[in-house]
């Protein structure tokens, strides 16, 4: 089934307002004008909007959730991290997030823009409430960690600039890494679950299985080293983006690198 | 003696020892999966530091319990025992599995029984029932990569000449038996078949083609290779020749048809599918659940006291 152009529209309208709201907020945060950062909330609220109807006439036209096709998987990833910026932006606090979380979600679009979008009928053997919820909380997992990045970004430009309260960010990355932590464990046994009832083995060492596995020891790392080495601030942060680089790496870089049964391509 | 081996594990239930093994493995798994090696994962020193680093938390648990159930804030502190002592189950299942789990990988081909060394029942595949995804709803996806739509077995398990159980079973929906699951293969099914030679002195020899098996035969000669394609309703034999070192079709045999070629005569007989399958017992598999949830309740216990207190 080929892609219908009202929804190929809101892919490009949704992803044209999120690109307008970032340069919006950039412009407000290097203006420090409150105005400015207001409106480009609005503009992406509106994108989000766009973005919401996408994945429901995708739901529609497929006839079954958008989970599937590797563009799906993006786009909802792309959704969720801007859902999740959108709430936490309603404290005027922390919408300094946005000005590194926007790019985040605008490179996800931008990634799936190349990709296949073609709506596929459901496989058989993806029929399973298993994987979806392994693909949902992945997803929710990364997103997470898409937080406490932008958390960790502010934090250290904020200390750098020598402004008031970076601790709080340093705190919002905590509480985010640890919700990340649990989602991604929660994604990694039910996809290991369901790969056992589908292929008949719990973990094969795919590149995929392997790279989560990889961000997932970064993220307990980066969780120990907080509450046993009471690492705070800078070096926490700075291994908060490290573990970003894996959560980017894991989901781009594996599929383009390192050959795989994950087909998230 | 007794000294260093206390000191050792002293050292081992330090975090200061803990947190490095958690950087050496994670740098190692990197290391092996940029550089794939046969069985590094498998090989016995990443198991080994696998084992360490279970030691290594397994001592931390015990030592540090009485002095956390002491701490203030000890309720969140709950849920970090309870997830690590989760971590510990899944190992504990990870060895016990590794003692007594058994599995048998082979292939069971329709209407006939197989026999595996060591498994407690023969399998016979009645019928194997496969419907195939329509290529139009699949607009440029190579169909080849796809599972199919529907792939159902039906099997007959016999011990001492009795049939004990009968049951369906796919990819995604495996059957089970007493202790064991049975599971066809996604991707390894096919067709099997028999060619009936019969030569210029009317001498008759039946090849019976495998696709795990060598499927090339002389007839007349020539190298001729052999295998199944197509629909349940117009499935063929192909025959092919080597052409410039290129396979090269210059048959297609439907059920009982006939080839004459070079004074010899083919026939195609016994044409069925098979299946790859694995029947597995894995006692571990409850000790496996029970850990991850212990793993799963820990950190959201952990989480909603540290956040309410």
């Amino acid at each position: 089934m080929t892609l219908p152009q009202s929804e190929l529209m809101l892919f490009y309208f949704a992803l044209g307002l999120y690109g307008l709201a970032w340069g919006i907020h950039f412009s407000g945060w290097r203006r420090d004008s409150l105005s400015l950062n207001t409106t480009a909330i609005r503009v992406a609220w509106a994108g989000l909007a766009a973005h919401t109807g996408l994945l429901g006439l995708r739901w529609y036209l497929a006839g079954h959730i958008p989970l599937i096709t590797a563009f799906e998987f993006v786009n909802a990833f792309a959704w969720l991290v801007m859902l999740v910026f959108l709430l936490f932006a309603r404290r005027q606090h922390n919408r300094m997030l946005g000005v590194f979380l926007l790019p985040v979600g605008l490179l996800l679009m931008g990634y799936a823009a190349f990709m296949p979008k073609a709506v596929q009928p459901m496989l058989i053997i993806f029929d399973s409430l298993l994987l979806k919820f392994h693909v949902l909380t992945t997803i929710i997992g990364y997103a997470a960690w898409a937080i406490t990045f932008a958390a960790s970004v502010s934090f250290i430009y904020l200390e750098r600039k020598g402004r008031e309260k970076p601790g709080l960010f340093d705190q919002l990355a905590y509480k985010a890494a640890f919700m990340a932590f649990c989602f991604l464990t929660l994604g990694i046994i039910s996809g290991a679950l369901w790969g056992d009832k589908v292929f008949g083995q719990l973990w094969f060492w795919d590149p995929k299985e392997t790279w989560s596995f990889i961000t997932w020891l970064i993220f307990l790392s980066y969780l120990h080293a907080r509450y046993t080495l009471d690492w705070r601030g800078k070096r926490a942060a700075w291994l908060a983006i490290l573990g970003f680089a894996a959560v980017i790496f894991t989901y781009v870089g594996v599929d383009f690198l390192l050959p795989q049964l994950h087909g998230t391509r | 003696m007794a000294k260093r081996v206390w000191g050792a594990l002293k050292a081992l239930a330090s975090l200061k020892v803990a947190i490095p093994l958690l950087v050496v493995l994670t740098v190692v798994t990197i290391i092996g999966s940029l550089f794939p090696q046969p069985d590094w994962f498998r090989s016995g020193w990443y198991l080994g530091l696998l084992g360490l680093l279970g030691l290594s938390l397994l001592l931390i648990t015990i030592i540090h319990i009485p002095r956390i159930l002491r701490r203030k804030g000890r309720n969140a502190l709950i849920g970090v025992i309870v997830t690590h002592a989760g971590i510990l189950v899944l190992i504990a299942a990870a060895i016990q599995g590794g003692a007594s789990a058994s599995r048998w990988d082979f292939r069971a081909i329709e209407g006939e029984m197989t026999v595996v060394p060591g498994m407690p029942f023969v399998i016979e595949l009645e019928r194997l029932l496969i419907e195939e995804y329509d290529p139009s709803e699949f607009p440029g996806i190579e169909l080849a990569g796809l599972p199919n739509k529907r792939q159902d077995g039906q099997f007959r398990l016999h011990r001492t000449g009795e049939v004990i159980a009968e049951f369906t079973a796919a990819p995604g929906r495996p059957g089970r038996f007493e202790r064991y699951t049975l599971l066809p293969s996604i991707s390894d099914i096919g067709w099997v078949f028999d060619l009936v030679l019969i030569d210029r002195q009317q001498r008759e020899r039946t090849l019976t083609i495998r696709p795990w098996a060598d499927p090339t035969f002389d007839l007349g000669g020539e190298q001729v290779l052999a295998h199944g394609t197509g629909l349940a309703d117009e499935r063929k034999a192909q025959l092919l020749r080597l052409v410039d070192g290129e396979p090269e079709v210059f048959a297609a045999l439907g059920v009982g048809e006939t080839l004459e070629r070079a004074g010899y005569q083919l026939r195609l007989e016994g044409f069925r599918r098979y299946s790859g399958l694995s029947v597995y017992d894995r006692p571990h598999m409850p000790l496996l659940m029970v850990g991850s949830l212990m793993m799963l309740a820990g950190l959201v216990w952990h989480f909603y006291h540290r956040y309410r207190d």
